[in-house]
């Protein structure tokens, strides 16, 4: 069976950045994949580091919030090869995290393409802070239960 | 020759550094009129908020200044409350806090150099060009970079911010199986290292030949190449009790920075792995020894640009001595039992030195009768470099104004790198009065 990596990214000190986190650990504290291949991890805001965690499994789900342009609390999933950062990828520093340019790097270096999907919620509010904004707190099972689903779907791909 | 040109030259958030600084230079007909290192990070306030918190609490908290050097933090703070507290370490807890700390200088080290440095090196904008032009040598750095991280994970429970250290010891320690395999990777690594360094051996002339003579500081100690403790070490004054390091760095406050500067016997000092070499070459282990001497590295230094080759000597040096802790560990038969004593809560203040991979960090704590934390002082490396940054900026830009615009940008904002600031960390709380007009 393929091994599947939900990795939460992001702040939880910021507001809405931390919702991946919290919807990851959330799935991961129900148990309900308890006994598969998939692993629920904390990506936290490790920034380079993200690299090491990308060719532990066969297949990446990210969990993040993503300014996409839409309502926020809404959520969408896609695979990472359908987007292009609008951050300058030059920035790259040990603290500061563009994920697509961390992702971007990784596979030119692993140079085997695994398939990494985002899970991207829209934030509405991230300045810093430790209470999601109304409209993230309102779709929060929403939330749970499409993940769970879309995990579902990636154990069945 | 003086130059008729005007310069002006701002750069807004030098890239490739952690945290925000700004370099901003006017000159006219080949006289400088402005040469500035601005710091605009916002305070933290990490020694307001640790106040009235319990002692087992504070390097959880303090670990967080920092997602880089968090096992750093964790270890001055909990030696500044071991010290308050008069809490007992035995030396297995000693030796096995070293791994971790030269854990997280080899990640951050080969970080800095690997991703952040090489493209000066190269001269491109980042490390993405160098994936296409020198893509085994990537991998090398990513492999070296994985093998400290997932060391730190090993002995602490997680790369960033450490979970096992605790006061007076650890809640977990790693079976001798664990170690002896870590040992295995660590050796098998020396060659890594080895090419990777050979790689920058190649590119070390586009390094600026620039001097100017400093203070360097940092631990230092009779029988090792010190990180984990010793006293302080300064090139100009000798050796000083890491109680008295308020009398060593002085610091103040500049209209250009949100950070504090700092000086003792100059108007200011630099710390860091160029500090630490300086100090305390003659104790580095051998294949580092060797590396330094290949480099035409040997103290005292006084090239600010040499800072990431003495990471690189430091990177090795601290493969070999975790191979020497686990062996010594080991050895002496792994006590898996070693918890920390009952503690005995008493008033106190306490003061944590170590070495982190940007320099000297000073963590100091007062408590009372009830382990809560009265007062926190938390002295940062990066905090210390900023005068000498400045100061470096200042002797260093004369000879760079015959050249174009963007080669004095680039020089400067790669003498910014070879410091391998930490910003946001130094931006440590004011303390301050009003004075009535």
């Amino acid at each position: 069976m393929n091994s599947i990596g939900v990795i939460g990214i992001g702040n939880p000190l910021r507001c809405d950045d931390g919702i991946g986190i919290y919807l990851v650990n959330s799935i991961k504290n129900i148990g309900v994949f308890q006994n598969t291949s998939i692993s629920f991890l904390d990506g936290g805001t490790r920034g380079i580091g993200l690299i090491h965690l990308f060719d532990r499994f066969d297949k990446i789900l990210l969990v993040d919030a993503v300014e996409m342009k839409k309502k926020p609390g809404s959520f969408h999933f896609f695979s990472i090869d359908e987007v292009q950062s609008n951050k300058k990828k030059d920035l790259l520093s040990s603290h500061s995290e563009d994920v697509l340019s961390i992702v971007l790097l990784a596979k030119e270096i692993h140079s085997y393409i695994k398939p990494i999907y985002v899970f991207g919620i829209q934030p509405e509010n991230v300045s810093f802070g430790q209470e999601f904004s109304i409209e993230i707190r309102k779709n929060l099972v929403l939330l749970q239960e499409e993940l769970k689903k879309t995990i579902q779907r990636l154990i069945e791909k | 020759m003086s130059t008729s040109k005007e310069i002006s030259i701002i750069v807004e958030h030098v890239t490739r550094v952690e945290g925000h600084g700004n370099i901003v230079l006017n000159a006219k007909n080949g006289e400088i009129k402005k040469i500035q290192w601005q710091i605009s990070e916002a305070p933290r306030f990490f020694e307001s908020f640790v106040r009235n918190r319990p002692y087992y609490e504070l390097s959880h908290i303090t670990s967080r200044i920092c997602g880089i050097c968090s096992i750093g933090h964790a270890l001055a703070s909990l030696k500044a409350t071991e010290n308050a507290l008069k809490i007992p370490i035995s030396s297995q807890t000693e030796h096995l806090r070293k791994l971790p700390l030269h854990g997280e200088n080899m990640q951050s080290h080969i970080l800095h150099v690997g991703y952040l440095v090489a493209p000066d090196l190269y001269r491109v904008g980042s490390v993405f060009p160098l994936i296409s032009s020198a893509p085994e040598t990537v991998k090398k750095i990513v492999s070296l970079h994985r093998l400290a991280n997932e060391m730190s994970d090993l002995i602490c429970g997680r790369t960033t911010h450490p979970i096992t250290l605790v006061p007076g010891g650890f809640s977990a320690i790693p079976s001798k199986n664990k170690l002896n395999k870590l040992k295995t990777r660590l050796e098998k690594s020396l060659p890594v290292c080895s090419e990777v360094a050979n790689v920058i051996l190649d590119n070390v002339d586009k390094l600026p030949d620039f001097s100017r003579e400093t203070e360097y500081i940092a631990l230092t100690d009779k029988t090792e190449y010190a990180l984990y403790d010793g006293k302080i070490g300064s090139t100009d004054t000798g050796t000083h009790s890491v109680e008295d390091y308020e009398s060593i760095v002085n610091e103040f406050i500049v209209p250009q920075s949100t950070a504090k500067y700092c000086k003792h016997r100059r108007e200011s000092y630099m710390v860091g792995a160029l500090a630490r070499f300086n100090l305390n070459a003659s104790l580095l282990h051998p294949k580092a020894k060797a590396l330094a001497k290949k480099f035409k590295l040997s103290p005292i230094n006084y090239n600010p640009f040499m800072n990431n080759i003495a990471q690189i000597v430091e990177y090795v040096h601290s493969v070999e001595d975790s191979i020497h802790l686990i062996d010594m560990m080991v050895d002496n038969g792994l006590n898996r039992e070693d918890k920390p004593l009952k503690i005995h809560l008493s008033a106190g203040r306490g003061i944590g030195a170590v070495e982190v991979p940007r320099g000297i960090l000073f963590h100091d704590y007062t408590y009372d009768n009830n382990g809560l934390c009265t007062k926190a002082n938390c002295v940062i490396p990066t905090n210390q470099n900023h005068n000498n940054i400045q100061k470096d900026m200042e002797a260093f830009t004369p000879q760079l104004l015959e050249k174009p615009k963007d080669e004095i940008k680039l020089n400067l904002e790669m003498l910014v790198r070879a410091y391998d600031p930490c910003i946001s960390c130094s931006t440590h709380y004011l303390d301050v009065r009003f004075i009535d007009e």
